[in-house]
């Protein structure tokens, strides 16, 4: 069952220019030049019950813009959306019962409080009774690990904390259409994962339908069978993501650093040098034959220091772009 | 389900006692601005003594002394009591993007923003119901200053209209913040304007007839004025209904015009940020 359609949704935004410095400042103050940015041009898509796509796009891209149309923050320029038979921005209460909008930047927690207090509004907001809201508060907080800091005020959290606490306040009310927009962003590694692996599991349990907007690969390739890929306010991609995983991992880099000298030409047969110096090297392996090639590399040459590298999400979209310029209708 | 029936755990309630913990968070900020509020009307107490002091005449802008200090003194409990700050609140949350956050969720924003506010100055209204208390007591054994039972009774209803009418004032005025990026400094000079008008800082007869008719003809003096007027005794019983009458009016005037404001404004809404 489609649970959500979007027809040729369109946002524009007006905004001013101002040139640089003090100038720039008096002339804006009498004279403005107005600009507008399509920031989401005429986009469509579907989207069944229960699955969870990921929104892949560079910065600036509109993946924001069009969570936020969805979630009714935003009205549309233009063009049509249905989430579960709602549209959007009618914002009807019905409606927002059913969904939660999930922000990495823009926190719905009060900082000066402790978290459990905004837990607290949203328990009474959403009229959830007691026994229900303990339990839910109680396994979201001992899933999350964060059960000990849910009495500490809000901005003494480190960043990672202060996400799973976002989660757990947006999670009570049993939502069954997620939009999260990038829960990971500036957080480490082992935080990312943690976050990752809690929503890959709440997704299997209570079978919500989720949009996740990420410029990290890797949230996509975990969480995500299914991507849109999005561009300057315009659908690149709409598909499976094995389909195209391809363009974002035909190569992997690698970092090397070796104790000696050694025969960057033996080198050579392994990918191609990207840079090289004394005892350093950088190399473009293919991602078919990695796995062996970095065991030969590693067993051949004085390795005594490596790592290696995803390329970037950009890349990949620029090569999907190459690609669908030379076969639009794909 | 009965307990989602109970009062205390209504979201509106919910809203006002966090706003009132909220405002507690930061004990040296909370004390200091308790203290705060008393100074304008001390302040504005020593100056009028000085004026009458210079001056010649007994009645000053059809006000004896003990009359003005009456005025003074309520005058400044009353605007600390109606004053919400809600503007600089609405203001933040349009221009942060913060209002994302309550657009999404079940619940009304204006009557979350009128629990909030009161909860966030509860404590400053305690401490002004202590202060007039005080203040009236002083006045009592200073100036003769008496109060009747009835008009303290009367006044109850007039200051809470007051505050409501006063809400959905800057409840109107807080929605240019749709169409202005940054209002706050226009806010600032607006609240001064809107305290002269209703009276709040002296007497509105000082600025002569012309303008008390035209100051009547609008909703300002009804929040301030008002109030003072009933409890210091110069109006008449059915002065005082009539009066009651206008706030309603002026209450459901206000209201409609910031539920359609607020539904125009939250349309043009752009969400900066994240």
């Amino acid at each position: 069952m489609k649970i959500i359609q979007v027809n040729d949704l369109t946002r524009d935004f007006e905004y001013y220019k101002k040139a640089q410095g003090i100038k720039g400042s008096i002339k804006n103050l009498f004279k403005r030049e107005k600009k507008i940015k399509h920031a989401v041009k005429g986009i469509s898509f579907e989207i069944k019950e229960g699955e969870i796509i990921g929104f892949l796009g560079p910065n600036g891209a509109g993946k924001t813009t069009t969570l936020k149309m969805l979630s009714g923050i935003l009205h549309p320029t233009s063009g049509s959306a249905t989430v579960a038979g709602y549209i959007p921005w009618e914002r009807k209460d019905e409606y927002k019962r059913m969904f939660a909008f999930v922000s990495g930047q823009k926190t719905q927690l009060w900082n000066d409080l402790p978290a459990i207090d905004t837990f607290y509004l949203n328990k009474c907001i959403y009229e959830i009774p007691d026994d229900e809201y303990n339990d839910i508060l109680n396994e979201l907080a001992t899933l999350l690990d964060v059960k000990h800091l849910i009495n500490i005020q809000v901005r003494r959290l480190s960043l990672g904390e202060k996400m799973k606490m976002q989660i757990i306040a947006s999670l009570l009310h049993k939502p069954s259409i997620l939009f999260l927009d990038e829960p990971t962003i500036g957080l480490d590694i082992i935080s990312q994962q943690k976050i990752r692996s809690f929503i890959k599991n709440y997704a299997k349990k209570q079978k919500v339908t989720i949009i996740l907007t990420s410029h990290y690969m890797k949230d996509i390739e975990d969480l995500c069978k299914k991507v849109i890929v999005i561009n300057e306010g315009s659908v690149v991609y709409n598909g499976h993501l094995k389909d195209i995983q391809s363009m974002f991992h035909m190569k992997k880099i690698m970092n090397l650093v070796f104790s000696e000298n050694i025969d960057f030409e033996q080198l050579k047969k392994y990918g191609s040098i990207i840079e090289q110096s004394e005892f350093k090297a950088t190399i473009e392996l293919d991602v078919k034959t990695y796995a062996q090639n970095t065991t030969k590399i590693l067993t051949e040459f004085p390795v005594i220091d490596f790592t290696m590298e995803e390329p970037s999400v950009e890349k990949g979209i620029l090569k999907l772009f190459e690609r669908n310029a030379g076969n639009p209708n794909e | 389900m009965n307990d989602s029936f109970s009062i205390k755990r209504n979201k509106y309630w919910v809203s006002l006692s966090m706003g009132f913990v909220n405002s507690m968070e930061y004990r040296f900020d909370f004390l200091i601005s308790l203290l705060s509020t008393t100074f304008p009307i001390i302040i504005q107490v020593f100056v009028w003594t000085a004026i009458y002091d210079a001056s010649t005449k007994e009645v000053l802008y059809g006000h004896t002394f003990p009359q003005m200090m009456v005025y003074t003194v309520f005058a400044g409990a009353i605007s600390m009591f109606i004053r919400t700050g809600v503007e600089q609140s609405i203001n933040r949350d349009i221009h942060s993007g913060q209002l994302s956050n309550f657009l999404v969720k079940s619940i009304m924003y204006i009557p979350f923003r009128i629990m909030n506010s009161i909860g966030e100055k509860l404590s400053s209204i305690v401490v002004m119901i202590l202060f007039s208390v005080i203040a009236s007591i002083a006045m009592y054994v200073f100036i003769g200053f008496e109060m009747q039972v009835i008009n303290i009774i009367l006044f109850l209803p007039a200051i809470v209209l007051a505050f409501l009418l006063n809400f959905f004032i800057f409840f109107c005025i807080s929605t240019l913040a749709f169409w202005i990026t940054e209002a706050s400094r226009f806010f600032y000079s607006i609240t001064i304007i809107v305290m002269v008008a209703s009276g709040g800082v002296f007497p509105i007869d000082i600025f002569g007839t012309l303008y008390v008719k035209v100051l009547k003809l609008m909703p300002f003096m009804y929040t301030t004025t008002f109030p003072i007027k009933v409890i210091n005794g110069t109006l008449s019983s059915g002065e005082i209904l009539n009066g009651f009458l206008v706030q309603i009016i002026w209450i459901v005037v206000f209201s409609f015009f910031a539920t359609f404001l607020w539904k125009k404004g939250s349309k043009r809404f752009v969400a900066v940020g994240g």
